[in-house]
């Protein structure tokens, strides 16, 4: 009954003004928009934007400075989750977390019991009654299960779905709880194809058994076959609102996914040739957590000197394929080979020690060292190296080293020189960001890792720090880096790779794909999949 | 005034007692991120294995000296055979620890039997006094090794490289083994460490308060009270929450009862939990970013 | 399980139970009975803290103040007012119930490492309590002199009339436990006790539920101790020191999370083993923490479960007799 082509839309929730703040972030601002009853509404924005803020906020685990939720006219904010939730609103979480010790079947059943009002006196006191209203409850599971195709495995226990089941168990649980709005964040996050068919099936299901649907998302491919309007969030602000088809056309969309940052870069360097022997490569390498595909096989090579970007949507792999690389994650399968030598076996502090260093997302400095310990703390492995008393003190030879990649680093980053003795905790977020490379620099490295090294920078640090990168090619290092702003960084590499879904789907020089006119859609997969793959050709 | 004084100072030494073993619950915690409920018996079994040492005519000092690297390898050898093993859940580390606790406390019974082990004084049994204050020699010990102690505590947390690297890893575990830093070594130092300072806060109040079999875990709680009062985790905390609870303890004891002067610090532990959990100085971890 | 199977299942266990007690109580053996009725009393207080550390997932180190509570409340309100002990015995229960439930509100507001402390700060303070405010416990030397349980008329004074009374009630608060476990409040035991965001996110007041199981948990302790203390006659601070909190932890350990009967398990453990290791003199302490920390580190489902994988690996043929099979299949299908 209830379709979304209704004439006059009815307003279901309305979230207005609402602006929240930790520490110095702002992490939302002034964010107001609404949920149409009987609709499928699709909340997106790039990493860090303010989605899972916005979340927490509407179901009540985070309570804003300032603005209001109202659920059916109802003011919910400052109410807390399980009030709610009692109002009919019910989220999932980003991690699905299914309730682990129990089975497919109780999770659902534990989402009942709030509705059900029945206390300890009930479960206590009323042997034959509380026998009654498990009973109802299991019926009642059993039918959710139905909806999204799980009941064959209602009596297994949670721990042994897939992903994908575990994505539909926590859709399942949450209309356990009869509620008319179902808020599902990231319900897609790591699924293979036939399972995120499967998950769109169950919702339009969902939805036409009278239940408002809302998703968070980052496969806008999934997002744009799904959703009849879209809210796009960007720096804690709502950058877009409306149909699904407006809003995927529009360029401060697209600007906002993958950068406006323009880059003075002196290309034309002495140039890396083409047929060098790779120093970094990867072979059909697929990482797996738990039940979760995170890379599908990928083929990968950096040479020496040579400036690699490795682009792609959020859950596309970038960052499980560094952690493959410097050892942070086992390979389940294919090869990696540094510098002629498979990586196989190899523990992360020992990878450290033949080359490889990261500088890691979101920087990890020690915030309570001085800038010149965390420098320093660098090259823990190589001061071991030299011996265990080298650790108390480094030795003569030691120390010598240390204060020899130390003037590197400092002559790479003046801005450090002046800050050396400063809490890494108190830096700026541009010099906190050359800490952590200028960190990953100490142990002389042959492959330089980035991630993510312009998050939550302001465009002209992002600059600063990516316009740097080609003196360290220079020096014969080999970087690879992975970033958001995938504009500012294929403008700054020689050859980009961009990832989707685990595998690769684009490859060439960075100005063939910078030019590329496709590769905004390969990259956010709005339209549909075939594509992606012109560009791949 | 000068029964102030008498009572401010006697809570001044026992307070650089529990100033000591917060400090070393603090060393673990930062390491593991485990309360060990075991803490205390570091500074019952140095304090009878010093002892027993003194009595089989081993010199005051190179018996002190012995307990107290005895204690520390034992504090390693517990980590790696059952802290090691317990994982993430912090239940399990709490049931664990507290069984740690009662081996050996069990194994002291088993050596040393129930009575109280006297350690001689270590300048003699006299007392000192000044402006009406009489003061044991011994407490004198206590101060001063206790400033020791910590001093050298803090020279090797900030100007060592391993201190550092000790540090960085309590910071942030992921990015120090990113850096190399093997993260059990560094669970090792936290155990030796808090096994190191709890056994010397063991041998240095033997002298003057008995010690028995039992005696760790009433110290182990009250050092673990130092820790809440001066802010979870953090080492300059643990030292000035230990000196407070003390001289707090001894003061309530003298002024209103001493039957109920145990029961002073369980409500103070109580109080801060509830009303501020991050202590005087706030918790290690809310530093960080 | 279905409803009658459960019925049939509790009816089995009585049985089991009360054939077990009858034979022990036919053997005439006063030091066998003396320890079937400490098993029986030291259950209750173990069933509480099972609701709560392994259904709810809240550890607590002050188990024993419940067990002091109830067992001083009793006695002082028997003697006071001059109230039967069975009045007294129901009062006391209720107290000790409100007095966790009122704690709840505090200490709940906090987790982990910090909710053990403050619990353990509650039994320590409590202790303290009881051994210096002389002119109402009696201070160390405790109460003496404390009427006995009697049934129409007849005192329950020795042990051997005592022990169906401390197996009955035993037994109605372990098939009450079972059933809440099974309830839909069970489930909401269980979600809070896994992941406190998706229970309420689900609806359900977390905080609410744990409050309500301490209470629940605080009453069984009540009971417990106001039992113990009728029927040992006298009562000092000793027995509800920390030391029986942790070995009720042990006893909830060693029983697991598989079933609420499991507490038998490790109430037999605990009770007997340690009455067979008494010989050893200090030795018993070592091996009991020795056990609590291979359990913890080799037995993360508790050692009934441990036990039943072990003897599902069993060839047929080397599994013992029936009977033996259907008790351990009985503690582990919950």
């Amino acid at each position: 009954m209830n379709t979304a082509s209704t004439n006059t839309p009815v307003t279901m929730l309305e979230v207005e003004g609402v602006s929240v703040r930790f520490g110095g972030l702002q992490a939302l601002s002034e964010v107001g928009f609404d949920i149409r009853q009987g609709e499928i509404l699709g909340l997106i924005g790039p990493n860090g934007a303010g989605k899972s803020t916005l979340l927490n906020v509407i179901s009540g685990f985070v309570r804003p400075d300032r603005g209001s939720v109202h659920f059916d006219g109802e003011l919910l904010t400052g109410r807390p989750p399980e009030s709610v939730n009692r109002a009919g609103l019910v989220r999932t979480f980003q991690a699905a977390e299914v309730l682990a010790g129990m089975t497919v079947v109780e999770n659902v059943m534990a989402a009942g019991v709030a509705r059900l009002g029945e206390g300890v006196a009930g479960g206590l006191a009323r042997f034959v009654r509380a026998g009654q209203s498990m009973a109802a409850l299991y019926r009642m599971a059993c039918d959710k299960l139905d909806l999204v195709g799980l009941a064959a495995l209602a009596n297994q226990p949670a721990q042994m779905l897939t992903a994908g089941q575990q994505r539909l168990l926590a859709a399942a649980r949450a209309l356990g709880t009869e509620a008319r709005l179902l808020i599902l964040d990231e319900p897609a996050a790591g699924l293979t194809n036939d399972e995120k068919m499967m998950l769109a099936a169950a919702i339009r299901r969902i939805r036409a058994s009278g239940v408002t649907v809302m998703f968070v998302e980052h496969d806008l491919a999934f997002v744009s076959s799904l959703a009849e309007r879209l809210v796009v969030l960007d720096h804690g602000t709502v950058i877009a609102k409306g149909e699904t088809r407006k809003v995927s056309r529009d360029p401060q969309v697209l600007a906002a996914y993958l950068g406006e940052t323009d880059l003075v870069v002196a290309r034309g360097r002495g140039g890396v040739s083409a047929t060098a022997a790779p120093l970094l490569k990867l072979e059909r390498a697929v990482v797996r957590y738990g039940a979760l595909q995170a890379l599908g096989g990928i083929d990968l090579e950096v040479r020496a000197g040579e400036i690699v970007t490795l682009i792609g949507a959020n859950g596309a792999g970038k960052s499980s394929t560094l952690k493959a690389i410097s050892g942070l994650c086992k390979l389940s399968a294919g090869a990696i080979t540094f510098d002629g030598k498979p990586l196989h076996g190899l523990a992360a502090e020992r990878r450290i020690a033949a080359g490889i260093a990261l500088a890691p997302e979101g920087r990890q400095l020690f915030p309570m060292l001085t800038v010149r310990d965390n420098l320093m703390i660098g090259r823990f492995s190589h001061i071991r190296a030299a011996g265990f008393g080298n650790l108390f003190r480094p030795g003569a030879a030691a120390a010598r080293e240390v204060e020899a990649a130390m003037r590197e680093v400092l002559d790479f980053f003046p801005r450090l020189a002046e800050r050396i003795d400063q809490q890494a905790g108190t830096l700026s977020g541009g010099e906190g960001q050359m800490v952590a490379i200028g960190r990953a620099l100490m142990s002389r490295p042959k492959l330089l890792m980035l991630d993510e090294p312009s998050f939550g920078l302001a465009p002209r640090v992002t600059r600063e720090i990516l316009e740097l990168l080609p003196r360290l090619a220079e020096r014969g290092i080999a970087v690879l880096l992975v970033e958001q702003n995938a504009h500012a960084a294929l403008q700054v590499a020689d050859r980009g790779y961009v990832l989707a879904n685990g595998a690769i789907v684009a490859h060439g020089s960075g100005e063939e794909l910078l030019q590329s006119s496709h590769v905004g859609e390969a990259y956010l997969g709005w339209q549909h999949e075939d594509e992606g793959t012109e560009v791949a050709a | 005034m000068t029964e102030f004084a008498q009572y401010l100072i006697s809570g001044l030494v026992v307070g650089c007692i529990y100033g000591l073993i917060a400090t070393g619950f603090t060393a673990v915690y930062n390491a593991t991120h485990i309360v060990n409920f075991a803490q205390g018996e570091s500074s019952m079994l140095a304090a009878l294995c010093a002892a027993s040492l003194v009595l089989a005519g081993a010199p005051l000092l190179l018996a002190i000296a012995v307990a107290v690297v005895v204690v520390g390898l034992v504090n390693i050898l517990v980590e790696r055979l059952a802290i090691r093993r317990s994982g993430t859940d912090v239940t399990r580390g709490i049931i664990i620890t507290i069984g740690v606790g009662i081996v050996l406390q069990g194994l002291a019974a088993l050596v040393w039997g129930t009575d109280a082990q006297p350690l001689p004084a270590f300048s003699g049994p006299g007392s000192i006094s000044a402006y009406g204050v009489v003061v044991p020699r011994q407490a004198l010990w206590v101060l001063g090794t206790t400033a020791v102690v910590m001093a050298l505590l803090y020279l090797f947390l900030t100007r060592s490289f391993l201190g550092k690297a000790f540090r960085a890893c309590a910071m942030n575990g992921q990015a120090a083994a990113l850096m190399g830093i093997p993260t059990g070594l560094m669970r090792s130092i936290g155990f030796l460490l808090s096994g190191t300072v709890g056994a010397v806060a063991g041998v240095i109040i033997a002298p003057i308060a008995l010690m028995q079999y039992d005696s760790g875990v009433a110290l182990g709680i009250k050092g673990f009270v130092a820790c809440i009062i001066g802010g979870f985790g953090n080492p300059i905390g643990a030292a000035l929450g230990g000196l407070l609870l003390g001289a707090t303890e001894t003061l309530a004891a003298g002024y209103i009862s001493s039957g109920f002067k145990n029961a002073i610090a369980y409500v103070l532990l109580l109080l801060f939990l509830l009303v501020r959990p991050g202590g005087l100085l706030g918790e290690f971890g809310a530093a960080k970013r | 399980m279905s409803q009658s199977a459960m019925k049939k299942q509790a009816l089995s266990r009585f049985l089991i139970l009360a054939a077990v007690l009858a034979l022990a109580a036919f053997s005439n053996n006063p030091y066998v009975i003396n320890l079937l009725v400490v098993c029986g009393l030291y259950a209750l207080p173990a069933i509480g803290l099972s609701l709560l550390m392994g259904y709810t997932g809240q550890i607590s180190l002050g188990q024993s103040a419940f067990v002091g509570v109830g067992a001083y409340g009793s006695v002082l309100l028997a003697q006071h007012l001059q109230l039967d002990p069975w009045y007294s015995l129901a009062l006391a229960t209720a107290l000790s119930a409100f007095t966790a439930w009122s704690l709840g509100w505090l200490v709940f507001r906090l987790k982990g490492h910090h909710l053990a402390m403050a619990t353990l700060a509650i039994a320590l303070i409590l202790h303290t309590v009881l051994v210096e405010w002389r002119s109402v416990t009696g201070g160390p030397d405790g109460i003496s002199a404390i009427d006995p349980i009697s049934i129409a008329g007849y005192a329950l004074l020795d042990d051997l009339h005592f022990l169906p009374l401390a197996w009955l009630v035993c037994y109605a608060g372990l098939c009450l436990a079972d059933y809440l476990v099974r309830s839909p409040f069970g489930l909401a035991m269980r979600t809070v006790s896994e992941n406190e965001a998706v229970a309420r996110s689900l609806g359900i007041d977390a905080a609410q539920v744990k409050r309500k199981v301490m209470a629940l948990s605080g009453a069984y302790a009540g009971l417990g101790g106001a039992l113990y203390a009728h029927w040992i006659g006298y009562i000092s601070p000793e027995p509800f020191s920390v030391a029986f909190s942790i070995k009720l932890l042990l006893i909830v350990a060693l029983g697991g999370v598989s079933g609420v009967w499991n507490v038998l398990f490790g109430v037999f453990i605990v009770v007997i083993v340690s009455e067979w290791l008494k010989p050893l003199g200090r030795l018993d302490v070592v091996i009991y923490g020795l056990l609590l920390i291979v359990v913890m580190i080799y037995c993360r489902q508790g050692a009934v479960a441990a036990l039943a994988g072990l003897y599902r690996k069993l060839p047929q043929r080397l599994r013992p007799g029936a009977r033996a099979g259907l008790k351990l299949q009985g503690r582990t299908s919950a």
